[in-house]
Order: C-alpha cells, then structure tokens, then sequence
C-alpha cells in the first residue's frame, strides 16, 4: 500500500452505525469514524476549535450531524461544515462587552474529511483529505 | 445554621491555565453536561454575571439563579442561590450555599493550589445531613475539576503546557474576557512544550 495511506486498517465490524468511534490508523494517528449506512465519514479526532476528541461527541444519525464534546459545537457528519455554535445564543449578552471578545471574528471551523478505500472487512485511511 | 468546610488540593497544570479553563463558560453545559442541562445569563454586571442553572425533571426545567463574581486575578464566588422557578417547591427553598474558591501559584513550580472556601446555610432540621452535603459537594468539585484536568491535559500534549492562544484569539469568548487578558495576557508568549 502506498504512503498515501495510514499504515493501520480499522476492521468494519468495530463501526457501527450512529457511532464516532476512535480509531488508531498507525503513525500516532487517531481517526473518528463515523458510519451511515455504507458510507464512512473519516475525519481526525480533533475538534478545530480546541483539540476536544470528536470522537466522545455526540452523533445524531437523522440529522448526520456531530456535536463536540467540549464546548458543543455542531458539524455536519456528511461534509465536515460547522453548523452551529450554541455558545453564540447562550452568551450573546455579552457581545460587545469586552473589547478583547469581537463574536464575529470566530472562524467557522470545518472538519476535513479524509478519503478512505475498503479492503474486504477492513477500511484504509488515506492521508489525503477531500476538497472542503 | 451555618456549616462551613474547605477543600484544598493541587492542580497539574499553571495558574493561568487553571483561571482561563474557569472562565471558558462554554464548556460549562457541554464538558460537564452530567451535572446540568440548562444554562442561562440572566444578567451581566462587569465581573458578576447572574445565571440560572436548571435540570429537567418530570418536564420541568427545576434549578436555581445565583451570581458569580470574579476577583482578579485568580479568584472566584458564587452567592445569591434562589431557587427558579419560586412555585415549585425545591431543595433550594432551605438551602443556601455560597462559595469562594481561590487560585493560587504552588512556589517553585507552574502548578496551581485550589482552595474552595463553602459555607452552607441549613434550617436545623437538615443540620444532621450537614456531612453528607458536605460530601456531595466535594464529589461534585473533584468530579468537575477531573473533567476539567483531562482537558488540561489533552491540550497541553497538543499545543504545549500553558498555551493560552486558543484562548485569546478574538472569536473566542471567555467571561470576563478584558480582566483575565490585563493580567494574564502576558502568558500568551510563553509556552513550554508537554512531554
């Protein structure tokens, strides 16, 4: 297998449907998998905003979203776009009140989606990440 | 009747790491989402903020208002319990707690001694249960600060021990925001590497 790809495979029946679950892909590498129906969505397990593990998020299968574990920010599971920051509702008091806190210079963060080949019963991470 | 305790102990990491993770609220209902469900900024005064703090039970969002003031630069209190909503009668109704818990740097290291300072205010019929609340909030503290800890850790493996950048970068709200930079912004610069 080329270097293009993790050297450790994740077998499929470790992935269970609805689930983000933590995966060791090799070179110190943890991946959150998560699968909906036959498609996986393959992403690091670091949340962009501050380095939580995704992988202790919360999975909602209907909407295919992922919910940070840490300060609960929303993603899409299918494509990696944030969806929400509830923190914006729940401290909006406080836009404007500090000078060194300016809310509309958070960046919206993105999960990168990683591409990934099935070998028979196991997947393999490619290190490459799709187009966001 | 006023029964007061303290609890001291060590936390592992700087006292401006220890401070900033106190006033990143957005971690308070995600992070430690065993302990509430609802949280909620009823009022906002320069370094106090009334909120109200809530738990669903039987369909009813049942908790309490209280404020929480912060004392630059490494100190915190929570007073004013009323309980919310008033008509449902509730533990808040004979119970008041008030804390102060204090920050401080251990000398000679980058760690930090956390001083909690409770005092509660029971009518004397609950006086014999004194221990045990005593023994819940220390649960409920060492349960937080564990939660808290594992996160400390987390980014200090990644970003380096006392990294604040994440912090204060301007999208990023932390209460208080102004008072925690004027006294601890200076760290920003200094980061030292985790194993």
């Amino acid at each position: 297998m080329s270097s293009n790809y993790f050297p450790k495979t994740v077998p499929l029946n470790q992935l269970h449907e609805g689930q983000a679950v933590a995966c060791d892909v090799g070179d110190d590498t943890t991946m959150v998998i998560i699968r909906s129906g036959d498609q996986l969505s393959v992403f690091r397990d670091i949340c962009p905003h501050m380095g939580a593990p995704l992988s202790e998020g919360i999975v909602c299968s209907e909407k295919k979203t992922l919910r940070c574990p840490w300060h609960g920010y929303l993603f899409s599971s299918d494509d990696g776009a944030m969806l929400d920051n509830p923190n914006r509702r729940i401290f909006a008091e406080f836009a404007g009140a500090y000078a060194s806190y300016k809310p509309d210079a958070a960046p919206s963060y993105t999960l990168r989606l990683h591409h990934y080949v099935i070998e028979g019963d196991h997947v393999r991470v490619s290190r490459e990440r799709k187009e966001a | 009747m006023k029964h007061t305790f303290s609890l001291v102990y060590e936390l592992d990491c700087p006292l401006h790491i220890a401070v900033v993770t106190y006033l990143d609220a957005e971690h308070y209902i995600f992070l430690h989402r065993k302990h509430t469900d609802l949280y909620e900024v009823v009022k906002r005064e320069p370094l106090k903020t009334t909120i109200r703090q809530a738990w669903k039970l039987g369909g009813v969002h049942l908790g309490y208002t209280s404020v929480g003031e912060y004392r630059p630069p490494a100190e915190f209190l929570n007073y004013g319990i009323k309980p919310n909503p008033m008509w449902i009668p509730s533990f808040w109704h004979l119970v008041g707690i008030n804390t102060h818990l204090i920050y401080s740097e251990i000398p000679g290291t980058d760690r930090t001694l956390s001083t909690l300072h409770v005092e509660v205010d029971l009518p004397f019929f609950l006086w014999p249960l004194r221990h045990r609340m005593q023994r819940r909030i220390e649960r409920l503290k060492v349960e937080k600060d564990d939660e808290d800890i594992a996160m400390i850790k987390r980014r200090e493996k990644m970003y380096g021990r006392g990294n604040l950048a994440g912090y204060l970068r301007e999208g990023q709200f932390l209460l208080y925001k102004d008072a925690f930079v004027a006294h601890f912004g200076h760290h920003a610069e200094q980061v030292k590497k985790g194993a």
